[in-house]
């Protein structure tokens, strides 16, 4: 969704993130939750998506087993829990697909990050140039609190007043020696000196980031922003596409917890062309290029 | 993945858990289930122990016959409450209505964990649409 309009791609996340929310049916999740990690592996590096993993797929497991843990519905008795009451297998599936929903809408707002820059989301927000500006500047906020807490931790640790070599060495020695509130005491210390840093230098570099704007005329009259987006013929296709995968998911019939209806065929493989629209538009601008590569 | 290892360990553990079956010869007393539709559990003699609760005596017969069951359970008053009896929740019928029970035609004012069972007893267990 990359060189797409901003606002196709937000219409892509949008459609894609809500029918997998609202139709929580388990060949939507299914197909959705493929798509997703597709599109995640040919946006980031694999590195980044296995470091991603670890940290998501831990917190699906557990979503999968508190369901059946205090959710009680359903027929079919698996077995009892020690307060008696039962476990089912509804109960149990419906974890399942709450977990695999989760994954996938996770996977989804990671691309939606990754294609979405700052720049995108200013002109999506075109009619309220304050609310952009604002929501970019928030959203960038925590990245860069990170890099700056990495910076200042490894400062301190090479240049701490709190510790000195020669501390240190005592330390080192006879480290039982010190009590534990004692240690407990310095590291509390030291991650205050370390936030309070923090904190300075973030108030301090938004009165320059302020400063700055206002020296080089933000905001004042005369002035309008520029945004290299257009709305191509391209665009219009892939609104259209969107648009047409929407209708007929939504024409579509579905089952509710704790049934399942395994009909409307159609609605899935709409649902399936829809999730297919990035990873077929890359595709088809791979091929365009080795094409245009062969002729020259 | 160590989480996802604990997390399924915890689930086989809970799994494993059984409760013990209904006690032999002894005290008896009559419990039937209706909701405001239909029978779930004909009056039936059961057997229970010296010092059972009318919620003990519901929570095991469920069980032995097959048919869900959901409690929630108060620690502070260390009580607990039927929720819920073959999938009939409370609350689906109105703001009023749950389960409730009647030992011998009256309805006592404590929980059910909390009422001991004598001999001969007629437990009914009725989903009430109103305040009974």
């Amino acid at each position: 969704m990359n060189g797409y309009n901003p606002y196709v791609s937000l219409a892509f996340f949008a459609a894609v993130v809500g029918f997998t929310v609202f139709i929580m049916n388990p060949i939507f999740l299914l197909i959705s939750l493929i798509c997703a990690v597709l599109y995640a592996c040919l946006l980031t590096p694999l590195g980044k998506i296995a470091k991603y993993l670890s940290l998501v797929l831990p917190l699906v497991a557990i979503t999968a087993v508190m369901n059946p843990l205090f959710n009680h519905r359903g027929v079919t008795i698996l077995a009892y829990l020690p307060n008696g009451n039962p476990v089912t297998l509804e109960a149990v599936l419906y974890g399942i697909a709450a977990a695999i929903m989760l994954a996938a809408v996770v996977t989804w707002f990671l691309c939606f990050n990754k294609v979405m820059t700052s720049d995108k989301f200013i002109y999506v927000l075109g009619f309220s140039p304050a609310l952009a500006l604002v929501l970019s500047i928030t959203l960038r906020m925590l990245p860069r609190f990170r890099a700056r807490l990495k910076e200042i931790t490894a400062a301190q640790a090479a240049a701490s007043p709190l510790v000195t070599s020669a501390e240190y060495r005592d330390n080192s020695r006879n480290v039982t020696k010190r009590s534990f509130l004692a240690r407990k005491k310095n590291s509390v210390k030291k991650a205050i000196k370390i936030l309070s840093i923090l904190i300075s230098w973030t108030l301090e570099d938004c009165i320059e980031t302020a400063d700055s704007m206002k020296s080089r005329g933000y905001g004042l009259r005369p002035r309008t922003s520029f945004s290299i987006f257009t709305f191509t013929r391209r665009d219009v296709f892939a609104l259209g596409y969107i648009a047409l995968c929407a209708v007929i998911i939504l024409v579509g019939d579905f089952g509710d917890f704790p049934s399942f209806n395994l009909g409307g065929g159609r609605a899935f493989l709409a649902f399936a062309a829809l999730c297919l629209l990035p990873i077929l538009s890359i595709i088809r601008e791979q091929l365009t290029w080795k094409f245009s590569q062969s002729k020259i | 993945m160590r989480a996802l290892a604990y997390s399924i360990i915890f689930m086989l553990l809970l799994v494993g858990c059984s409760q013990g079956q209904a006690p032999e010869g002894g005290l008896t007393a009559t419990l039937s289930v209706t909701t405001h539709d239909g029978v779930i559990f004909p009056a039936t003699e059961v057997n229970f122990r010296e010092g059972e609760s009318v919620f003990d005596v519901l929570q095991r017969e469920m069980r032995t016959a097959g048919i869900h069951m959901s409690a929630r359970f108060v620690p502070i008053t260390n009580t607990a409450y039927v929720e819920a009896i073959a999938n009939v929740y409370e609350f689906e019928q109105g703001a009023l209505s749950g389960w409730t029970y009647l030992v011998n035609g009256d309805s006592p004012s404590i929980s059910a964990s909390s009422y001991s069972l004598t001999d001969g007893d007629a437990v009914e267990w009725v989903y009430t649409r109103e305040r009974l």
